[in-house]
């Protein structure tokens, strides 16, 4: 058989466990290399508990990235003094040496210049400790970029917030009414997907999970529900808010939950903060002995929810009631105009979910009786993506807090990111016997500073996740922002900013062109790393090593990634180019210090990289395999990866015993801090800081995209789908084929009676246009789009010509989107992700693909 | 609105009727010369019209073959397409060609020097025949033998496919002996433009019968006449076809003209409907929606 | 009793990602425009009341097989597993199997899609260096159901890949296999199934 074996996976050959990074997670994968040492198939790997077997579409055509005829063969520096979107660079091969000498000459100069001149745009998810390169770049804390912002500005310190964790999704195993409200999990995209999925099959058909998706689109969550609730985009922190008013006016929460478990019941002073005795220590108030009480009392006989009372000498009400007031406009009603929805399916949804809920039962999970709350409120991307990304997403918690799922058998789960070691835990005390908040769940917190160091002013975001896109702020208006200097270098390793950022193409442009000097490390060029001066080819994910988790929702432990053949052309890992780099700028020695810290290898010294010593992506990931539970790569190296099912201890309530946090009083706190901070500084930016967007409560204040003139009277979004990983993995032809003959990547997405509206058929191009920018498209008309909304794919986002698989597509959505601080949540970071357009038809039914091209290149790039 | 409707769609990724392209214009045109050199070859035949036979054999016997080796995937293997006699309507078809080929060559022959006897000539008459009827007839049967494309799923087929072939041997045979051995056989003359018309009529009715039976057999078959009377092929089908292989034929036979003039028009109207019946059968054919019961 | 083989592919599970279709192009080194399994949508409703069927399709491998009938030369036949496979030394690309199949799930092999690769550049990469040897130009290709894998008692490659565990395969002919269990649980019925050419396929919804 061997030998006239057709079938590739059955050829002679071996097969290598490893891991696929066709996302930003890790399924484990088994890849088979001929003989021949040709690598011919990528299959999922049976014996990790999560996708067992398993393996999504971009999984399946891992191989053709490594065998893309366009990868970067060799380092090239770029002859054509001329940058732009269709400028060639005329790239010229040089030699390895020579291309770390200049980047070595060009970054030392910016080190030894100001080392805050330095845009760096660090984006290899699976390689978390390098984006901390810039920390040993002087204290670097510039980030040009908004991944990690679009879909997790909000999420990730909300998720620190409540579950002392990175990521939250619901728990598969024992769900049983699943609410997807913006998010594709077990569906589309997040978290392990083709693990998620399986799990999720199961609940749904084997178990018969009821699931409802809330979101603009029928999308394929939608498309599998039991229900699908068209939204009104950026308006779905009102729909949790709807549904939290009808469970608390019906009496449908789980109240002794809220008593005991959390700090709703702590009593809130008119500044918002807890009312604290001379000891700092909180109160509340026993209903029974109509008193208040320190927390910690013991006679305490029952505390109250709601109210209002007096409390060293100020009016106090618990935590809960000021939620309660903030939503007392929330009815149905009032909702269903805001979102679109009817209220009599808000009413309903609300009943359905506290019921399932099945509040004050129990379970036994691995000899424990826990709380069982089998309903849970899940939401992601789309919904957590607006300028008030701290309260929406803290409103989508509070449906969950209001059944008492939080972290719950059956509930709403922390997903922590990288436990780094197997015992380490992630929830450590606070004060007041509340759960320590670590919103900090990317990096530590950027310290205050004015003038700023950053350029995105990142210094004043001491909560959130970076907005790389308020560079468009400070970079043409300096003395506004009080910048004292001008960033003119670029490294951008793994990434693509102009593609992620949002808002001003042609500011991005201008920025660019106006780098001093540009290093980009990457496998294939891109649309971004077009405009480099040099570029530094790195190895593609077959053939390289790694060790990671990062954020998996049903298991726990790191994968091993390995090279399944030699490198095939001249290339170096990421490991050793940041090396040399960091050994030419002088700061080697501060770089293996960083990854120590990045690493937590200073919790296992013996595995700390030590000074001089220049560590290679096998030693990196031999040091993070052993950190789990001293397991050696040759251990690794035969089952590919640690993954085990998360134990009970650490998944369900590892709080117990402590209050986790409903209402964020470190929010206000670091607020107040903020402003003293700034006031001393007599920054200048002060009165337009956005700080309503703190809050320690959610309120219902519409977001600003509402607001939007009135011309443009539509709604747009974006998405992506299982197929697509953003935008890049559309240079792999198996994933162009199945994407491009997908009804929904075909076209701008609008519902039919919209389209009618406006003389708008199937095949016609049409324009969108918002207050700050122009996309065009082909339209799809669908009966699957919320009524005001039109959808724009991911798959119609490049641009680049450089690739003769990629598109160009026309329909780069983040043109669309503002990039100011308007719009962005002074909290968070978050920028809003939706917007309002016009719609109009351009050009009916232009049937010539040539015609098509040459009127989306005009409105490709604003200049 | 119909809450699920089908659409004609290309290759993506709906569902819907799809379109037939495997079969074109080449195997359409190898056809098309099989059924008419078997046809020329069959009614020349009965006349011991040799000019016709020659005509007709060279036709079937080097053209199709022709237009086969550029349809094939792979010509050199040709010889194989006899070896599925048992189920494949293709393999029987081409025996036909080869019975047709072999016998017809050996009765041109004996009808030119007598070498065979009459027992032996009437047999390899008989079996000449047989393979022009076979060749005339089998792409009918090729077409209706699976249910894959509700268009050509017709008991119909072979009876147009024989049709055509006849039309075209009369329509030729005209054309070709009006002025030689027809002039001598005024009876011949007048049988052969009344079987004309006659078969002219029953094409007709048989393509008009083809179409009702299609769009009353499926939404599929339905979408498919469609697209034939108001859609994609309209020009094809009700231009080439109908208006100008019956009706633009038919009339200018009705006219009973014996001018050589109009009987090439005749035959070159007659010819240009059956080659484009062929090519409007294959290129507007729908295979119906893989599943159109699910309930999920 | 011999093996049937067949295949359920659970409507409820599927999720339309088409990790199948990739699937057995990396599996079969199938060139572009040439797929054995792919999966569809269906939208049905109208909006708001509107939702999305996912269908994946795949050659049924049929018991009375039209292509296996109307293949002049025998190059398609069944195997006794009832596998329909395609002889490509016996193929003369006729096509004849092509417009005979109601599935539309079998495809002539064209040269230029190899000259021009995957990428459509003319470069071709080592993956399709070592697997388009096995085919031959202008022949008929379709789905093997694996043979090579399942005669070695690993399942086909769509199966083993879907991430919602929506493709069974097994043996028809066993009462207790797990497509058997399914059909008969959840009432499978097959595409087309009037057409008579008794698929090996079977949906469940």
């Amino acid at each position: 058989m061997p030998e006239s074996a057709v079938q590739n996976s059955v050829k002679s050959g071996k097969w290598i466990n490893s891991t696929c990074k066709m996302c930003l997670h890790s399924c484990s994968t088994r890849v088979h290399v001929t003989d021949e040492g040709v690598v011919n198939k990528v299959e999922g790997n049976p014996t990790n508990p999560s996708n067992e077997g398993g393996l999504c579409p971009k999984g399946n055509g891992a191989l053709m990235r490594l065998y893309d005829p366009q990868r970067i063969k060799t380092p090239m520096k770029r002859t054509n003094p001329r940058k732009g979107p269709d400028d060639d660079p005329g790239w010229v091969a040089i030699s390895w040496e020579e291309a770390l000498d200049t980047v070595g000459k060009e970054l030392k100069k910016t080190f030894d210049d100001d080392p805050r001149k330095l845009l760096p745009a660090i984006n290899d998810f699976h390689k978390l400790y390098l984006w901390a390169w810039p920390a040993a770049f002087g204290g670097n804390a510039n980030y040009f970029s908004v991944v990690g912002t679009q879909c997790g500005g909000g999420y990730h310190p909300m998720n620190g917030f409540i579950h002392s964790s990175f990521a939250a999704g619901n728990d598969t195993e024992h769900c049983n009414y699943w609410i997807n409200n913006g998010g594709g999990d077990g569906f589309s995209s997040h978290l392990h997907m083709a693990g998620a999925a399986r799990h999720m099959a199961r609940a749904r058909v084997d178990r018969g999970m009821k699931l409802v998706t809330v979101e603009p689109r029928l999308s394929i969550s939608a498309a599998k529900s039991d229900e699908w609730v068209p939204i009104r985009p950026a308006t779905d922190r009102h729909f949790a808010l709807g549904l939290c008013h009808v469970m608390i006016e019906e009496n449908l929460y789980d109240a002794k939950f809220l008593k005991k478990d959390t700090n709703a019941v702590y009593l809130v002073g008119p500044d918002g903060l807890f009312v604290r005795n001379k000891d700092k220590k909180t109160y509340v108030w026993d209903l029974v002995d109509n008193k208040a009480k320190l927390w910690d009392d013991k006679t305490i006989k029952d505390f109250a929810l709601e109210g209002e009372y007096e409390v060293e000498g100020v009016k106090v009400s618990p935590g809960f009631q000021l939620f309660k007031t903030n939503i007392s406009q929330c009815t149905p009603e009032r909702i269903s105009g805001i979102t679109t929805v009817p209220a009599e399916t808000i009413q309903r949804i609300a009943r359905d979910f506290a019921k399932a809920a099945s509040i004050g039962s129990t379970i036994t999970i691995d000899g424990k009786e826990l709380p069982f709350r089998p309903a849970a409120y899940n939401y992601y991307r789309g919904a957590q993506g607006h300028k008030t990304g701290t309260m929406t997403n803290h409103a989508f918690k509070l449906v969950n807090f209001l059944v008492g799922c939080i972290d719950a058998p059956g509930g709403h789960i922390g997903f922590t990111l990288d436990d780094f070691m197997i015992d380490r835990g992630h929830i450590w005390e606070g004060e007041n016997g509340q759960i320590k908040t670590t919103p900090h769940q990317l990096h530590p917190e950027v310290p205050y500073a004015y003038p700023p160091n950053t350029a995105h002013l990142m210094d004043y975001f001491p909560l959130g996740v970076d907005p790389g896109h308020l560079i468009t702020q400070t970079y043409f208006e300096p003395e506004k922002w009080g910048m004292d200097y001008k960033p003119d270098t670029m490294l951008i390793c793994h990434s693509n900013p102009l593609w992620n950022l949002n808002g001003p193409q042609d500011k991005y442009f201008e920025i660019l062109r106006n780098m001093r000097f540009i290093v980009a490390i990457d496998i294939l060029l891109n649309e971004t790393t077009a405009w480099a001066d040099i570029v530094l080819p790195t190895l593609d994910n077959l053939e390289r090593w790694n060790m990671v988790m990062i954020e998996p929702p049903i298991t726990e432990g790191p994968c091993l990634t390995q090279p399944a053949i030699e490198p095939l052309w001249d290339c170096k890992s990421e490991e050793e180019i940041f090396n040399e780099i960091s050994e030419r700028v002088g700061i080697l020695d501060n770089w293996n210090e960083v990854q120590n810290f990045a690493n937590m290898f200073f919790e296992k010294p013996e595995l700390m990289l030590k000074p001089g010593i220049k560590y290679s992506d096998k030693e990196i990931a031999e040091r993070k395999g052993k950190m789990w539970d001293n397991k050696d790569l040759n251990w690794f190296k035969e089952k590919g990866h640690a993954s085990t099912m998360r134990r009970p201890d650490k998944f369900y309530r590892p709080w117990e015993g402590q209050r986790i946090h409903f209402y964020i009083e470190d929010i206000l706190t670091r607020k107040i801090q903020l402003q003293e901070d700034m006031k001393k500084s007599k920054v200048p930016f002060y009165d337009i800081w956005e700080w309503d967007d703190y809050g320690a409560i959610p309120t219902a204040v519409l977001d600003p995209v509402h607001k939007e003139p009135e011309e443009f009277d539509m709604y747009a979004i974006t998405f992506k789908d299982v197929e697509v990983n953003f935008g890049e993995n559309l240079s792999i032809p198996w994933i162009d084929d199945i994407v491009h003959k997908n009804p929904v990547h075909m076209g701008i997405l609008i519902n039919t009676v919209a389209a009618k509206k406006r003389n708008i058929e199937n095949g016609d191009l049409i324009k969108l246009t918002s207050n700050y920018g122009t996309i065009m498209g082909l339209a799809r008309v669908t009966e699957g789009m919320h009524i005001e909304t039109v959808g724009v794919s991911n798959a119609l986002s490049r641009w680049t010509g450089y690739h003769a698989v990629v598109k160009a597509g026309g329909g780069h959505y983040n043109r669309l989107l503002p990039a100011n601080l308007k719009n962005t949540c002074a909290c968070s970071g978050q920028m809003e992700t939706s917007a309002k357009v016009r719609v109009e038809l351009f050009r009916k039914n232009p049937n010539d693909e040539d015609v098509v091209k040459s009127e989306l290149a005009k409105y490709r790039y604003a200049k | 609105m119909p809450l699920r409707t089908y659409d004609i769609v290309g290759d993506e990724y709906r569902v819907g009727y799809r379109k037939q392209d495997a079969w074109g214009w080449k195997i359409a045109l190898a056809f098309f010369f099989g059924d008419v050199g078997a046809g020329t070859f069959f009614v020349s035949a009965f006349y011991n019209y040799m000019p016709g036979m020659i005509f007709g054999w060279i036709l079937t016997t080097f053209f199709k073959p022709a237009a086969l080796f550029m349809h094939l995937g792979q010509p050199l293997r040709f010889w194989r397409a006899i070896t599925n006699v048992r189920t494949a309507w293709i393999s029987r078809g081409i025996v036909g060609a080869i019975l047709f080929t072999g016998f017809g060559f050996l009765h041109m022959v004996n009808l030119k020097w007598a070498i065979f006897g009459p027992a032996l000539g009437g047999i390899i008459f008989f079996l000449a025949m047989a393979g022009t009827f076979i060749v005339m007839i089998y792409l009918g049967y090729v077409l209706s033998h699976s249910p894959s494309l509700p268009l050509w799923n017709t008991g119909l087929m072979p009876v147009i496919s024989l049709v055509y072939g006849l039309m075209g041997g009369v329509t030729m045979t005209l054309l070709f002996g009006v002025n030689s051995f027809l002039a001598a056989d005024p009876a011949a003359l007048h049988f052969l433009k009344t079987a004309e018309l006659i078969l002219i009529g029953i094409t007709l009715i048989s393509i008009l019968s083809m179409l009702h039976g299609a769009a009353y057999n499926s939404s599929t078959g339905m979408a498919t006449v469609r697209q034939l009377l108001f859609g994609e092929h309209q020009k094809w089908f009700l231009g080439y076809v109908v208006l100008v292989g019956i009706i633009a034929a038919g009339l200018l036979a009705l006219t009973g003209s014996t001018a050589i003039f109009i009987l090439l028009l005749v035959a070159i109207t007659e010819l240009i409907g059956d080659f484009g019946l062929k090519m409007v059968l294959f290129k507007s054919a729908l295979y119906s929606p893989p599943l159109s019961h699910s309930t999920v | 009793m011999t093996v049937k083989y067949g295949m359920v592919l659970d409507l409820k599970r599927c999720i339309g990602c088409n990790a199948c279709t990739i699937a057995c192009k990396a599996e079969n080194s199938t060139p572009n425009g040439i797929a054995w399994t792919e999966t569809l949508s269906e939208e049905i409703g109208t909006y708001p009341n509107v939702t999305r069927v996912y269908v994946p399709t795949i050659c049924n491998h049929c018991e009375d097989a039209p292509c296996a009938r109307v293949c002049p030369t025998t190059a398609t036949y069944i195997t006794d597993e009832g596998i329909v496979l395609v002889d490509e030394d016996k193929c003369i690309g006729c096509g004849a199997c092509i417009v005979a199949c109601p599935y539309k799930k079998r495809a002539k092999l064209k040269s230029e899609t190899f000259e021009a690769g995957l990428h459509k550049s003319g470069e071709i990469t080592p993956f399709e260096k070592q697997g388009y040897p096995r085919f031959t130009i202008g022949t008929a290709v379709k789905c093997t159901f694996c043979h090579e894998r399942v005669d070695q008692g690993l399942l086909p490659a769509c199966v083993t890949t879907c991430p919602t565990e929506a493709r069974v395969f097994g043996d028809l002919n066993d009462p207790k296999s797990e497509p058997r269990k399914l059909i008969q649980a959840r009432k499978g019925y097959q595409a087309l199934a009037e057409l008579n050419t008794k698929p090996k396929v079977f949906y469940v919804d």
